[in-house]
């Protein structure tokens, strides 16, 4: 079986990010690392793959030059092979157009013979937070799509699944070919080990950039204005839900807005 | 035994007028404060009387100015998260606590400098450093210690391998003396020449001799890279002989720590998840090598690296995992900064130690350790600072009685310290003396040394009224 996770590099969320003058986001000095929902989806797909005895796992990103050490990471714990996509049209996009952008790309591979059983997406990116990538790629593909996947096995032909929903989880079985996108499942990624990460620096990193993408629209968040915090208010904190709402009517009785 | 007054309602409201509207007494002082982090003392924890919750060096001082001309022990505390029971008030009387004195009071980058109150924790300072680009590199594992309780305890930590203890960073302290006079200790400046230098003598001097109330500290630039390996070991020997050779090599290591099997499993209990993994490459791990390198460049730290593989391969690792990413490094190291809290939450009653010996001689008493627990049936974990020789080890059994377990924890107490003093080692490295190893102080340190110590307790603190019972002088 074929396997394709798509993965991005985004900043360290565990550091706070400041803005710039411009209201920017000031990235220099944080570290670049890959997007923890994506190494998730690359540990899940990886343990199918050790269950299964067999299988390739290729990891996908677009990215300029800094993204390559993204995909070494991902060859050190699990990817087989590893590509990249950059050129002008992949600066600065919103969900949409990255989607269409991988469309495209994983249409051309499908296109030169290439298959792809799964593909799978982190549930979102840390930085931007969308969420949609995975389920509009589903779309354009035509492919069936399971959202916030925290375990996955192989099954007939397809895949048993199980999602992650508001009371807790369900199990679904889905065909191939299909989209994934994977939330925190109840195991942590792999560590790279010092092997295989000397072995991940001499692979190849294919360059599966095409000559141009049609991308509809692409109006992508550049800024952020933090706006100055309300000032008063008061904050109810009793022993329980009952005494926190009696203390709330109180209040606004005394202020006569009851 | 000395002989201590009474806090009487007239003293309370001297020092209430002395320290306005932050003294706590009766209901108002909370059971904690009659303790610390400290486990496995028979001492039953005494409530002071007086809680002062110092907002100055001068209320700091107007109230240990009462305390003395009336005879009144006090004892001074941090955080209260010491582990040697420093800050428990044996005789009662007032605790004076630095905890809000919580302020950085200001950096000077020019000489790499920074001044702060007593009360500041570790975490707050470390955090405000690297916002900076400057790293204060002291690092023990409770982050939420104050900076006064760690210049009181001289506290080590992970990074001391490279960067040494407490002591080497504290420039200067500010210091009320147990008469209620303020002075300062030390200079602002790298080089000091002149005369005793009571700074050094106060440092780790565990509230005995004065209170620290403000500290400037030293800071370095943080380092460019780090990248953190953990070494699995199928042979403890293996593993721990192999530090003295990492060190020799000239690796810019920046901490060694080591994490025995036991102390993996509870880990793995208390987290609810594997970070030290069981077994690797089909080899059962006995001892895990956890470690942290600097450098400037990706192609420094790679190197770096490669040098320090070779070492443990041919030592006998099976093999290298690696964090190179923040949240790796985070994960691994916050599994480790909670090894002695997972212990702790896992039994219910243990002794925990602080010896620190040459490394040289770290596998052989590891071995003498583990006897000591096959002599007297009762169980053993360890974890530490393998690049400094700082052992943490924990004797515990939940199935003996409390007499049974104080027993055996005497006799194995004796005889650890005893092989220790013999290869060189001594009975604390970081957590200090407190009250819980006094009586085992003399025959570390000799009767001599401790004559010296009490002459010099008596000097700053005629009356012995700062922090009655603890380290040369144990209550009779």
């Amino acid at each position: 079986m074929n396997y394709l996770v798509c993965v991005k590099q985004v900043p360290d969320d565990s550091v706070l990010v400041t803005l710039d003058a411009d209201g920017s986001p000031d990235l220099q000095s944080i570290d670049l690392t890959v997007n923890a929902f994506d190494t998730y989806a690359l540990e899940m797909i990886t343990r199918v793959r050790e269950k299964q005895g067999e299988g390739e796992i290729t990891v996908l990103t677009v990215g300029g030059e800094t993204a390559v050490s993204a995909l070494r990471s991902c060859l050190s714990v699990g990817a087989d092979k590893a590509a990249r996509v950059w050129n002008a049209a992949c600066e600065h996009t919103n969900a949409k157009a990255m989607s269409e952008i991988l469309y495209q790309t994983i249409s051309k591979q499908l296109e030169d013979g290439r298959k792809f059983d799964a593909i799978l997406c982190g549930l979102e990116s840390t930085d931007t937070m969308s969420g949609q990538v995975g389920a509009r790629l589903a779309e354009k593909l035509g492919y069936a799509l399971v959202t916030g996947a925290v375990s996955m096995e192989a099954f007939e032909d397809g895949f048993k699944v199980e999602q992650e929903t508001e009371n807790g989880s369900r199990v679904l079985k889905v065909e191939r070919p299909c989209v994934i996108t994977v939330s925190k499942p109840n195991y942590d990624p792999r560590y790279p080990t010092l092997k295989s990460k000397m072995a991940a620096r001499k692979m190849p990193i294919e360059d599966w950039t095409l000559d141009s993408y049609q991308v509809t629209e692409n109006a992508a968040a550049r800024s952020f204005e933090v706006l100055p915090q309300k000032e008063g208010g008061q904050k109810i904190m009793e022993e329980d839900v009952a005494c926190s709402v009696q203390k709330a009517i109180a209040i606004m009785v005394e202020d006569k807005v009851l | 035994m000395t002989k201590y007054n009474a806090v009487t309602e007239e003293i309370i409201q001297q020092i209430k007028d002395a320290a306005p509207g932050h003294v706590l007494v009766g209901d108002a002082v909370n059971e904690d404060y009659a303790h610390d982090e400290t486990m496995r003392v028979e001492t039953v924890p005494k409530k002071p009387d007086v809680v002062v919750e110092a907002r100055s060096t001068e209320e700091v001082a107007a109230v240990m100015k009462i305390c003395n001309e009336n005879h009144i022990p006090v004892t001074p505390r941090g955080a209260g998260t010491g582990l040697s029971g420093g800050a428990w008030p044996l005789m009662g009387g007032v605790v004076i606590t630095t905890e809000k004195m919580n302020k950085i009071l200001g950096y000077d980058e020019t000489n790499m400098i920074v001044r702060v109150q007593a009360g500041v924790l570790l975490a707050t300072l470390a955090e405000d450093c690297t916002s900076r680009g400057l790293m204060y590199p002291p690092d023990p594992g409770q982050k939420f210690a104050t900076l006064g309780g760690n210049a009181n305890t001289n506290a080590g930590g992970m990074r001391a391998v490279k960067y040494g203890t407490t002591r080497d960073y504290i420039r200067e302290i500010t210091v009320v003396l147990p008469t209620g006079k303020i002075t300062k200790f030390g200079a602002p400046v790298v080089k000091n020449s002149s005369g005793y230098s009571l700074m050094h003598l106060m440092i780790g001097s565990e509230g005995t001799l004065g209170i620290i109330t403000e500290l400037t500290l030293k800071v370095v630039a943080a380092p460019k890279k780090t990248i953190s390996l953990l070494a699995p070991f199928g042979k403890e020997g293996d593993g721990l002989r192999c530090v003295p050779r990492m060190i020799r090599a000239g690796l810019n290591l920046e901490a060694a720590e080591f994490i025995d099997r036991v102390s993996a499993d509870k880990s793995a209990a208390y987290l609810g998840k594997e970070v030290f993994p069981k077994v690797v490459d089909g080899v059962e791990c006995e001892v895990y090598l956890l470690m942290t390198f600097e450098g400037r460049t990706d192609d420094e730290l790679e190197l770096e690296v490669e040098r320090a593989a070779e070492i443990l391969q041919d030592s006998g690792s099976a093999d290298i995992l690696v964090a190179d990413t923040p949240a790796l490094k985070k994960e691994m190291w916050s599994a480790r900064d909670s090894l002695q809290e997972a212990h702790v939450s896992l039994v219910k009653r243990t002794c925990s130690f602080d010896i620190t010996i040459p490394i040289s001689e770290l596998a052989d008493y590891m071995v003498f350790l583990r006897g000591l627990a096959d002599e007297e049936k009762i169980h053993f974990s360890c974890f530490g600072h393998a690049g400094d020789g700082n052992l943490h080890i924990g004797y515990y059994d939940d199935s003996l009685s409390n007499e049974e377990f104080d027993e055996r924890i005497e006799r194995v107490t004796e005889k650890a310290y005893a092989r220790c003093k013999e290869i060189g080692g001594v009975i604390s490295g970081e957590h200090g003396i407190g009250f819980e190893r006094a009586k085992y102080l003399p025959a570390q340190v000799g009767e001599e040394c401790i004559e010296l110590m009490q002459g010099i307790k008596q000097v700053f603190d005629p009356n012995l009224i700062l922090n009655p019972g603890k380290v040369c002088f144990a209550l009779d």
